[in-house]
């Protein structure tokens, strides 16, 4: 989030005077590739789509199991922490639903259902934690710029992830100041007055963020954002042997859903 | 009137804040379904600050749009159903023709009917749910009894998701009168406006 392409001196613009100065495609790749064999930020994010669409609609068990599989292995390429947490969850859920059916009183069967789409929904959510883990903002950006996405679509983008931990830090500014004016946000005033408190942090929290995104577009305006132009990239964008797998996994996805019981949505 | 790239990095910020806030208050239904709503509720009328603001500085067709749509995008990555997206698409372009549509000097009354519209989408998420737990409901309804299934599963969604859905809305007029009422009061003396 923080590694910005423009500032790289590697973007100098393709004379040949300057061939010499390059550094080799494998340098970059060094530089611009995480040591983990990660697919293209288009092959993950269609791949969350059809995980998204098969485990949230299909009725079949068999389908939702083999997309938990699918995500905590990915998952566990990246974080194996994440991977494992995930799988921990997802059979607590699996385990409630289960006994759910095996003994079927009230209360069980009320925890058997929160169970069973615990563990459908950290099938999605496991995936979405591998895709922000996996995709690096700027790689992204460049990846939705070659598949020739609108303007109206890559500007925001680009902008959220800049955003997120601008917020982060301007709440957490807030909370101190309001700490230093023997306000206190901590939760118990939440419960009591959700609102009132709410405002009071949200009111200065917009204040702050509006501001630095003011400069943040007068920055962005200069460096050529929103430009009709499409920008180049240092980013070398190729589909590799990851990418296959994550694929045929993805396609293996939709055609156990078809074939495996009636779909609702 | 179309979106200048001024515009559009405003859409970026405005839906970031609005999918942080969307975001902080739905985790509070790792503590169960119950407070889960609560957490939705006082997001939606705390989101209402943001739309209001977002509409008084960018008041174009496609703003709200875009919000809607991108935030979507966003709850995908936390795991939602993509329905969001085609949702927070229609809600947020049905809240841009009530924001653009009509006299710009009273712009200030039709903000809280358009959030209200736009917050409303709000109950999409819970909508896999209750497609899943009638599947649920259909497997152990041979164990349970089909009487306790039906029951159940009436419960669960017959009158959850119509409820939600006017209570989302009525939320978000509150919200959208708090956002009026804060933009007053606070932004424009601030010079934010």
């Amino acid at each position: 989030m923080s590694e910005d392409i423009t500032d790289h001196p590697i973007t100098t613009p393709n004379g040949t005077t300057a061939e010499a100065a390059l550094p080799s495609i494998a340098d970059v790749e060094a530089v611009f590739r995480s040591p983990a064999r990660v697919p293209d930020p288009r092959t993950i994010l269609t791949v969350l789509l059809i995980i998204n669409a098969t485990v949230l609609a299909s009725t079949a068990q068999i389908v939702a199991y083999a997309a938990l599989l699918l995500a905590v292995i990915c998952l566990y390429t990246v974080r194996p922490r994440y991977g494992l947490i995930a799988l921990a969850i997802a059979a607590l859920g699996t385990g409630l639903a289960l006994a759910g059916q095996a003994w079927p009183t009230p209360v069980l069967a009320f925890l058997g259902v929160i169970g069973h789409w615990t563990a459908r929904f950290t099938a999605t959510a496991a995936f979405a934690v591998y895709a922000l883990t996996a995709i690096r903002p700027s790689v992204l950006v460049a990846s939705l710029r070659a598949a020739r996405f609108p303007r109206f679509v890559i500007v925001p983008i680009t902008v959220i992830f800049r955003m997120f931990p601008t917020i982060l830090r301007e709440a957490g500014a807030v909370r101190d100041a309001m700490t230093l004016r023997g306000l206190h946000p901590g939760p118990l005033p939440f419960v009591a007055h959700p609102i009132r408190t709410g405002e009071l942090l949200i009111v200065p929290l917009l204040s702050s963020v509006i501001r630095s995104g003011d400069e943040l577009t007068a920055a962005a305006l200069v460096r050529g954002l929103g430009r009709p132009e499409r920008p180049t990239s240092v980013f070398a964008l190729r589909f590799s042997i990851a990418d296959v797998i994550l694929g045929l996994a993805g396609a293996g996805l939709i055609v156990l859903a078809l074939t495996t019981g009636e779909s609702v949505a | 009137m179309s979106l200048t790239a001024r515009d559009l990095i405003s859409v970026g910020i405005f839906t970031a804040l609005y999918f942080a806030i969307t975001f902080i208050f739905a985790m509070a239904g790792f503590l169960g379904p119950l407070v889960m709503f609560a957490g939705f509720g006082v997001g939606i009328i705390l989101n209402g600050i943001v739309v209001a603001l977002f509409v008084v500085r960018t008041p174009k067709l496609g703003a709200l749009t875009l919000l809607g749509g991108i935030n979507g995008v966003l709850l995908i990555l936390s795991g939602q159903t993509w329905l969001v997206v085609p949702a927070g698409l229609i809600c947020g372009f049905l809240a841009d023709l009530i924001i653009t549509r009509g006299d710009a000097s009273r712009l200030s009354r039709r903000i809280p009917w358009a959030y209200a519209v736009l917050a409303v989408t709000s109950v999409v998420p819970l909508l896999p749910i209750a497609f899943d737990s009638q599947a649920y409901f259909e497997t152990t309804a041979e164990q349970m009894g089909q009487a306790y299934a039906d029951a159940f599963a009436a419960l669960m969604q017959a009158w959850v998701l119509p409820a939600w859905t006017l209570i989302s809305f009525v939320l978000g007029l509150v919200g959208g009168h708090l956002g009026v009422r804060s933009s007053r009061k606070h932004f424009e003396r601030a010079g934010l406006v």
